[in-house]
């Protein structure tokens, strides 16, 4: 055996001898789809760079090393976890270390009727007919490894679920913490989200180190918008610059329902983020927005697929790359639309700035169109700042190092303004300006 | 204040500048006329500090320093100022937000206090008045969407706030309606003082009308052909370059 199949084994078995301690072990259903996921993953393997989807994205070093899965109990000082949470933004707020759900970390508070917002593990243990509708598909061979190791382990997370026409007063907010000092951990939180007809939402997922340890965050989180609903999803990734983030964001809309999500990834040495929406019905509408920044060594991976399914639905990507030091972006767009989808309305952008000679980025569309009666436009280009800019800006009396980073922010500029939570983009813009401000010299200025 | 001596400049292989000779003493405004593609903005750009140009001979002494071997920034500290020929739009940065971090890097290179939002906001509405800036602007993307007109006014806004000792000013009437280039005029006229100047880059000699120049040059080919007081303009407007290579064959 090679040392790769080696350390699939390894996890394998770490997962069959903790299944019988999980949530719902005795619920045959449950108990099947993770036997299942087991072997799935077994079978696949971690993915390589033959595969086309993982091309331009090598997880060697993350599959070299193993990350414990058995759960850990790190109680925290709520102190700690202050930096993370949005001023100025009354939320819901689910708390979870290495994906277990710290109660005494968490603020739920009185909950609308019609909604039911609970930790993933409670939602197991009491009532997993629940969750049915997210595991449908169960019986077809998976063929994503990473899905299919965070199935296996299927322990905690979100349960959110929104009867028909029922709106969530606030914002949720899911913050994940990662803990690795005693032992590198792998962290696998899974959320699962349901919006009845006409219900409307808004998540924040947002993924944080407590400690500058190597983890790994396999995160994944479904999402089944019924007709009408809406759901406003932001996440932010800021993991250490030694952790490994690997997440997928999967979601089905019908008719007429509206995903929009924003994206900001900062942290990880690898990072990769996969976002797949099945626009399944009539009129439904996804914008998708992404801003990732890399500098280091870091590989930021952003991967969509869109599939149009249905006749007239809308989407819209843009993604922006700002890229330093030694860093890698890729940004891979599918688009589908299938034969009976007419009058479908499907633009993606991705745009990279890059600056330095040593940063690379790798953008890749992938439009498949069997419908005749469809607008699809697509754009992509990697660029750096532009000396004309830069010029005019240092001819105002701005030192170089600021003007650059003041035109960088400009470049990401139009990504915040899209938010419409403003006091998430002004947390949001705060951050990038202070990491900019390490190799650009902002501060001073603003 | 500014003393260009025998300036030689070249990008790539093409020499563009053939040796200017130019003083600006405070106080005065020298206007440069000349045929598009003399030089003049590669002189404005050469003046500011902006990279792509070799100087192959000669100097160029602002305020008794070397001006060619400071950054774009220091000039800008040490009071210089271009008003673009083709100002940049620059998508994302806000005006207010971009003019007062250049106002208060200058203030801090020159060991003064920063000033804070409020003071410089009240001083930014004045001198937008002042220019006849709409203040919706103020709040816009640095020239994004701007039109002709309200880029022009954009600079003359700019130079406003900086309150700079020497204003070049390229082609800044090109593209304005008339109401525009008596304020634009009006704006260089409110800065004009003994320890002050200003180099107007011009075509029309109307905007003469409004700013007086103490001196007028013609710049051709990259050298200073002609200099003579306002009544030159006239007779270049009656007469064109034309007259000028006849003269000078003569
Ligand atoms: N970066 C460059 N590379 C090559 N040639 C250049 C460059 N910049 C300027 N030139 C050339 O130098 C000459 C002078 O240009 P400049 O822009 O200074 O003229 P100008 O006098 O300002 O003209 P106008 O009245 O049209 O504004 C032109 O022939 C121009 O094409
Ligand atoms: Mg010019």
């Amino acid at each position: 055996m090679n040392a790769a199949a080696d350390m699939v084994a390894r996890y394998c078995a770490e997962l069959a001898s903790i299944a019988p301690t999980l949530p719902a072990a005795e619920v045959p259903w449950i108990q099947q789809t993770r036997s299942k996921a087991r072997d799935d993953f077994a079978r696949l393997g971690f993915p390589t760079r033959l595969q086309e989807a993982w091309h331009y994205t090598n997880v060697g070093t993350l599959q070299r090393r193993f990350f414990s899965l058995a759960s850990t109990d790190i109680s925290i000082d709520p102190k700690a976890i202050e930096p993370f949470l949005y001023t100025d933004l009354d939320c819901h707020q689910l708390v979870f270390v290495n994906s277990i759900y710290a109660p005494a970390l968490s603020t739920i508070g009185t909950l609308p009727s019609g909604v039911t917002l609970e930790n993933l593990a409670t939602t197991l243990a009491q009532t997993p007919q629940q969750l049915e509708p997210f595991f449908h598909s169960r019986e077809q061979p998976a063929d994503h490894a990473f899905n299919a190791l965070n199935t296996a382990l299927l322990h905690d997370g979100t349960y959110l679920h929104l009867a028909p026409n029922t709106q969530l007063d606030k914002p949720l907010h899911l913050l994940f913490l990662s803990v690795g000092k005693a032992e590198e951990h792998c962290a696998q939180p899974r959320n699962l989200i349901q919006l009845g007809t006409g219900s409307q939402a808004v998540v924040l997922e947002s993924y944080h180190s407590l400690d500058d340890a190597a983890c790994f965050t396999n995160a994944c989180s479904q999402v089944i918008l019924e007709a009408e609903a809406t759901l406003h999803h932001y996440k932010l990734q800021e993991e250490n610059q030694l952790s490994y983030h690997i997440a997928s964001l999967q979601v089905q809309q019908a008719q007429r329902s509206h995903f929009e999500s924003h994206l900001l990834s900062l942290g990880a040495t690898l990072a990769r983020h996969e976002l797949s929406v099945d626009l399944n019905g009539e009129g439904a509408h996804c914008s998708l927005n992404g801003l990732y920044l890399g500098g280091g060594r870091q590989h930021v991976d952003c991967h969509t697929e869109v599939r149009h399914m249905q006749a007239g639905a809308d989407s819209r990507q843009i993604y922006k790359g700002i890229l330093d030091g030694r860093a890698r972006g890729v940004f891979n767009g599918q688009v589908y639309v299938h034969p009976q989808a007419q009058k479908s309305n499907a633009e993606q952008s991705n745009h990279n700035l890059l600056l330095s000679n040593d940063a690379e980025a790798d953008t890749k569309p992938e439009l498949e169109i069997y419908a005749d009666d469809v607008r699809c436009s697509h754009g992509a280009t990697v660029g750096q700042l532009d000396d004309d800019m830069l010029f005019y800006l240092r001819s105002r009396g701005l030192p170089e190092d600021a003007a650059r980073g003041l035109l960088t922010l400009g470049f990401a500029r139009d990504l915040l303004e899209r938010m419409p939570l403003k006091p998430v983009a002004e947390q949001l813009e705060k951050k990038l300006i202070e990491i900019l401000s390490q190799s650009h010299g902002l501060k001073s200025l603003i | 204040m500014l003393e260009i001596n025998n300036l030689h400049v070249r990008v790539g292989d093409k020499t563009i500048l053939n040796g200017i000779n130019l003083t600006v003493k405070a106080g005065e405004v020298h206007a440069i006329m000349g045929p598009n593609g003399s030089g003049k903005s590669t002189l404005s750009h050469v003046l500011a500090g902006r990279a792509g140009y070799e100087v192959i001979e000669g100097s160029a002494r602002y305020q008794g320093k070397n001006l060619l071997e400071l950054s774009p920034e220091t000039r800008a500290h040490a009071g210089v100022f271009l008003g673009f020929q083709y100002p940049v739009e620059i998508p994302g940065v806000n005006n207010m937000y971009f003019l007062k971090a250049a106002i208060n890097a200058r203030r801090v290179a020159n060991g003064l206090t920063e000033l804070d939002a409020f003071d410089f906001i009240q001083m930014a509405k004045e001198k937008a008045k002042l220019v006849g800036l709409d203040e919706s602007l103020l709040q816009r993307a640095v020239n994004e969407g701007f039109s002709g007109g309200e880029k022009k006014r954009n600079e003359i806004f700019q130079m406003a706030v900086l309150e700079p000792q020497l204003a070049i000013l390229d082609e800044t009437d090109s593209g304005l309606d008339i109401d525009a280039l008596k304020i634009v005029a009006e704006g260089v006229n409110a800065l004009r003082d003994p320890d002050r100047a200003v180099i107007l880059v011009t075509h029309y000699q109307r905007l003469l009308d409004y700013i007086v120049p103490d001196y007028v040059h013609v710049l051709s080919e990259g050298r200073i052909v002609r200099s003579g007081g306002r009544e030159l303009a006239l007779t270049l407007e009656e007469k064109g370059y034309s007259w000028l290579k006849e003269a000078a064959a003569t």
